[in-house]
């Protein structure tokens, strides 16, 4: 086993805590706008670090790079499907008052 | 990885009997939602990424979407919860436990002395290279040793495109002549949409493209790329329905041109040994041409199911 077989291992497992985590917070967390943020952080940082763990155990260059820009999309639209939900939310309940 | 396939296999049993005892619409619609992303899984884990890839663009992604539209309506109503019957449970059982004795007497998972991987899979796996030149089994069966079958599948997915169609369209109003999509107020939304639409159209044309290397094709990219039209409808008025109508009639006609070319050229339907010289480089341009169709009727059939029937829910509320 070489050392970026290790580092790559140790990243899936950082990764996988955080996803825990954010499980950990869905479930106990009251509101749904406190939950939004506990599952966004699985979508912006669980994820990718994952998916950057994979990318260093890779055989080769270009399966590191598709991985990469997978983990591009995921920066991009985590965030927005975090935002969709909270706005949609917030004007429901503009609107039931 | 037969204890993780097990595992995951509980899960999907005890996720289904879940489901079949919920009452509230949009907790079932994403239940169901998760358990298409749990078989996803157990594809992977049973080594079948393009079923594994087909599965979670159609059933966790596009089948959610029109059901969360549909959930706005039955949201109203309430789902009853049926008591549970003595003599119904009773069948059930009995005709579970019929199944799995009879289940006892199929062979093991995986293995290879049965009959199935005997005679024709080995001709597919030993005389693929040879015959056809391309590395994934999965595409060389698909499109070129079972391409008629291919055919049947397209027509199948255009001619449920005009059942629903012919199904909603009872007002006496023509639903093609309307355009649809609602707008969204939202700067964000509309912006990230604009940014992604060209990531992910470069996606869907490289799965596109390297159906017969990995897995992929038509019916994925299809799929993929429906679900920009979906996303930009939200912001921008869409196209009229009737153009995605005949878009999918046109990719269909190139599949059969594809079948029809060598009749004219005195080799039989689906025969691609007329568009070139040399073996391989004919069946890869026949392969090429009837992904290319494939893709082009799936993607405007999704495209239209997914206007057709939320169109018609928003109608009726």
């Amino acid at each position: 086993m070489h050392l970026i077989d290790i580092i790559g291992y140790t990243i899936i497992t950082i990764g996988s805590f955080f996803i825990l985590t954010s499980i950990l917070g869905l479930i106990r967390l009251p509101d749904f706008f406190t939950k939004i943020h506990a599952s966004s952080i699985a979508d912006s940082l669980g994820i990718p670090l994952c998916l950057l763990g994979l990318a260093l155990l890779q055989h080769s260059l270009i399966n590191s790079a598709k991985i990469l820009g997978i983990i591009v999309l995921f920066f991009v639209l985590g965030p927005t499907s975090s935002h969709a939900l909270a706005k949609t939310a917030w004007i429901k309940r503009n609107k039931r008052q | 990885m037969d204890w993780l396939l097990v595992i995951f296999g509980l899960l999907l049993l005890i996720l289904n009997i879940h489901i079949s005892r919920t009452t509230n619409v949009i907790p079932l619609i994403l239940y169901m939602s998760a358990s298409s992303i749990i078989i996803t899984i157990c594809y992977l884990l049973m080594d079948a990424p393009d079923v594994a890839m087909t599965e979670a663009a159609l059933g966790a992604c596009l089948s959610t979407t029109i059901l969360l539209c549909c959930g706005e309506i039955l949201k109203k109503e309430n789902l009853t919860k049926h008591k549970l019957s003595f003599i119904s449970l009773i069948g059930c059982i009995t005709l579970g436990a019929l199944m799995l004795y009879a289940g006892i007497d199929l062979p093991s998972y995986g293995d290879t002395q049965t009959p199935l991987h005997q005679h024709i899979n080995k001709h597919f796996i030993e005389h693929t290279q040879n015959d056809i030149g391309i590395t994934s089994f999965v595409a060389a069966i698909l499109a070129s040793y079972r391409g008629y079958d291919t055919l049947g599948e397209t027509t199948v997915i255009i001619t449920a495109l005009f059942c629903v169609f012919c199904i909603i369209n009872t007002n006496n109003q023509d639903i093609t002549d309307h355009k649809v999509g609602t707008k969204t107020n939202s700067v964000i939304l509309s912006k990230i949409t604009y940014f992604i639409t060209l990531y992910i159209v470069i996606l869907g044309l490289y799965i596109q493209i390297n159906g017969e290397a990995s897995p992929g094709g038509g019916f994925q990219s299809g799929t993929i790329l429906a679900s920009i039209i979906i996303a930009r409808s939200f912001f921008k008025e869409a196209i009229d329905i009737k153009y995605f109508f005949y878009l999918s009639i046109f990719g269909l006609l190139i599949y059969i041109c594809a079948g029809i070319l060598p009749v004219l050229g005195g080799f039989t339907f689906l025969d691609y040994t007329i568009f070139s010289a040399h073996h391989h480089t004919a069946q890869k341009i026949g392969i090429f041409i009837i992904e290319l169709g494939i893709g082009i009727s799936i993607f405007s059939s999704m495209s239209a199911l997914y206007f057709l029937l939320t169109n018609f829910i928003r109608k009726i509320t």
